[in-house]
């Protein structure tokens, strides 16, 4: 038996094929550009090619996301907020509170030990501190995202970036630099004003340890860092973050299976 | 019940009625001159019984419910909102309030025609956006007579004989003034007729909501918005009494009749102070769950008197009327003008949130709910304020709640789409699917 997950986001599209056992076969990963049904298909394709099967091999798809709806593959489908709850336990069976950073939303949720939510919180209006700046960032700073990815905070002098809004704190980190600023230490700065908006989500729901950082901007080793200074917490997170809500998903689809 | 099982559910058969009675409230103000009347304009909580007295050709438009009708137009909002911001005044202000500023300002009345310009403004001073509403429009319109009454006198439960002086002394003041600026003689008769009015129309509204505790609830709360909003035009009037009295009645008949608002209801819920107007199709996407809103402290506490019951239950406030007191001159028809008004649910949070809490928990246990839906409501402070220590008291109670951010008159500040989504995963949380 194989179940798929794919979560649709609104930066990135991830898939993830797991067998009967709950255990990765596949992922893939690709922008979700306009077309999100393209999209799917070409992370789908991806997670196929790694897992080393074919489409028909699969029994169930689950979609998740914003653009969970468009999916044309998919036999169900559940909100992001339900599928990193469950992907999360299920990585880090400890798992209380989740943050989850993606490239528009964000959202803090509590759940219990079998990974039922208790509570959840979402940024509304603004986008402030989400995937979409982490995006702009390579080229605002000139140093390449995987570069970015892997600077450690604490080799930094953190620069303070006051701008709640990503717009302006382009700005504002465009000042630094015509004031002669090191790249490391303005991107020091940035980690803990992106990490400083998570954790006040976090605060109104609650944190319990323990702490899982979930989404495409929990790969950022600088912000999960901060993350973890800002709430006093250990956080759980790693280069697998982006995949735990495809991950929920594929899980969530083995509900009924004598696997579930 | 399983979602194969429906109730019975058919419209309201008094629903025309609470729309025509709307519409001739704007038309009314609009055509007093032509009948010789005189026109009036205050906020929806201000003390509209008091210019009764000045004769039946008085008419009034009262400011919020005026301010969410434009909301709901949402083209015409825009506009309006862009007015207001043109001429300097800041986007965070009150939303109801930048609408009818910009309505003024257009010289666009929401109902056809230009504004129908007030002979006077009759205000209380219940927020920060009120007592400077009408001092804005009495400059907009060239200087018109402005007469405001101070109602800071602290919650109902800590109420005493010389905090209802001050309010009691403001309206005698009040009405010297008003027979000042309009040259009337003041008819103390039908200031009493108005005051058993108002205490009849908003009674007999919370014997309305006290309907919906019942299963599966005869009403939701998109529906009572459009007749709650009666008593916000004119809770004074008997018009708005004798038909909320017909609406009980029919209410009655559904609760006896198991006739449920929603066929399909599963999942009870309430709101939380104004909704984003002009999109109240959430209230319809809820339906898709099987999930309604029964009401909420503003739905029920705005218009809606109310006190506690020997049984322990949250009741209808007993009127003068039923208590047998007969109001006999106009102080003592002032007296229980200010002591009614003072009880209104909705005033006590402005000055403690845990005021707030401890009814919106009460609403929670007595109408069965299974959840709550915040509305963050970026356009009205004072409604908003302490929303967030709320939420936290209902989860304390064992709530789960949702919250989404708006705007009850801006749309550019509310997302449905997002809003919508984050119903779903609430919905989800709660063990329902579409």
């Amino acid at each position: 038996m194989l179940s798929c997950g794919l979560d649709i986001g609104t930066a990135q599209t991830k898939c993830v094929i797991i067998d009967g056992n709950k255990i990765v076969q596949g992922r893939g990963i690709v922008h979700s550009g306009a077309n999100l049904a393209r999209a799917s298909r070409h992370a789908l394709k991806e997670a196929l090619t790694e897992a080393d099967c074919e489409e028909y091999d699969l029994t169930i798809v689950t979609g998740t996301g914003y653009g969970r709806a468009a999916i044309p593959l998919s036999h169900k489908s559940a909100t992001e907020t339900s599928c990193h709850a469950i992907g999360s336990i299920y990585r880090y069976p400890g798992s209380r509170t989740i943050l989850d950073m993606g490239g528009q939303d964000m959202s803090a949720i509590r759940i219990d030990e079998t990974g039922a939510v208790l509570d959840f919180a979402m940024n509304d209006k603004c986008s402030a501190g989400s995937g979409r700046f982490l995006e702009a960032l390579p080229d605002i700073v000139g140093m390449p995202f995987e570069e970015i990815r892997t600077i450690e905070l604490e080799k930094t002098e953190p620069l303070r970036i006051t701008n709640a809004c990503s717009v302006f704190a382009e700005q504002e980190i465009i000042n630094y630099f015509e004031h002669g600023e090191m790249v490391e230490n303005i991107l020091g700065g940035v980690f803990i004003s992106l990490a400083r908006r998570g954790a006040s989500l976090l605060n109104r729901v609650g944190i319990e340890d323990e702490v899982t950082f979930t989404g495409g901007v929990s790969q950022v080793k600088g912000i999960a860092r901060a993350l973890s200074d800002l709430i006093e917490h250990d956080v759980n997170a790693g280069i697998d973050g982006v995949y735990i809500g495809a991950l929920g998903a594929a899980i969530l689809g083995l509900k009924g299976s004598h696997n579930w | 019940m399983t979602t194969k099982e429906l109730y019975k559910t058919r419209p309201l058969e008094s629903w025309g009625k609470a729309k025509e009675i709307r519409q001739n409230y704007y038309r009314d103000y609009a055509k007093a001159h032509e009948k010789g009347g005189l026109r009036w304009a205050g906020g929806a909580w201000t003390f509209g019984a008091i210019p009764c007295g000045l004769g039946e050709d008085v008419w009034s438009i009262t400011s919020e419910p005026y301010g969410a009708s434009i909301a709901a137009n949402k083209e015409f909002s825009q506009k309006c909102l862009e007015a207001t911001e043109k001429a300097g005044y800041a986007r965070d202000l009150c939303s109801y309030m930048r609408n009818y500023w910009g309505s003024v300002i257009l010289n666009e009345y929401a109902f056809g025609g230009p504004f129908p310009k007030p002979d006077f403004l009759w205000q209380d001073h219940i927020c920060c956006s009120h007592a400077k509403w009408y001092q804005v429009v009495s400059d907009l319109e060239g200087g018109l007579p402005n007469f405001c009454i101070d109602v800071s006198v602290g919650p109902y439960h800590e109420i005493t004989k010389h905090k209802i002086d001050y309010l009691v002394n403001q309206m005698h003041d009040g009405i010297e003034w008003l027979e000042k600026v309009t040259g009337r003689t003041y008819n103390d008769e039908l200031l009493i007729e108005a005051v058993y009015n108002e205490c009849r129309s908003t009674s007999v509204w919370a014997e309305i909501c006290v309907l919906n505790k019942v299963v599966p609830a005869p009403l939701e709360e998109k529906t009572m918005y459009s007749l709650y909003v009666l008593g916000t035009l004119m809770k004074h009037s008997k018009i708005v009494a004798d038909y909320y009295e017909e609406l009980r009645d029919e209410v009655q008949d559904r609760v006896d009749n198991q006739i449920a608002a929603i066929a399909n209801e599963q999942c009870r819920l309430m709101s939380d102070t104004q909704p984003p107007w002009g999109f109240l199709s959430l209230f319809r996407y809820l339906e898709k769950f099987g999930a309604l809103s029964v009401g909420s402290l503003y739905t029920f506490g705005l218009i809606g008197m109310w006190e506690d019951k020997p049984d322990g239950t949250w009741g209808p406030r007993t009127t003068p009327q039923q208590q047998g007191i007969e109001i006999k001159d106009r102080d003592q028809a002032l007296r229980i003008l200010a002591d009614w008004n003072l009880s209104k649910p909705e005033w006590q949070h402005f000055y403690s949130p845990h005021l707030k809490t401890d009814m919106m928990v009460r609403i929670a246990k007595e109408w069965k709910l299974d959840g709550v839906m915040l509305h963050y409501n970026r356009g009205c402070e004072g409604l908003s304020i302490g929303i967030a220590e709320n939420r936290l008291g209902l989860i304390d109670a064992g709530y789960p709640v949702m919250t989404f951010e708006g705007n009850m008159g801006d749309e550019r500040e509310f997302d449905l789409s997002k809003t919508m989504g984050r119903v779903d995963a609430f919905m989800e949380t709660l063990g329902y699917k579409k």
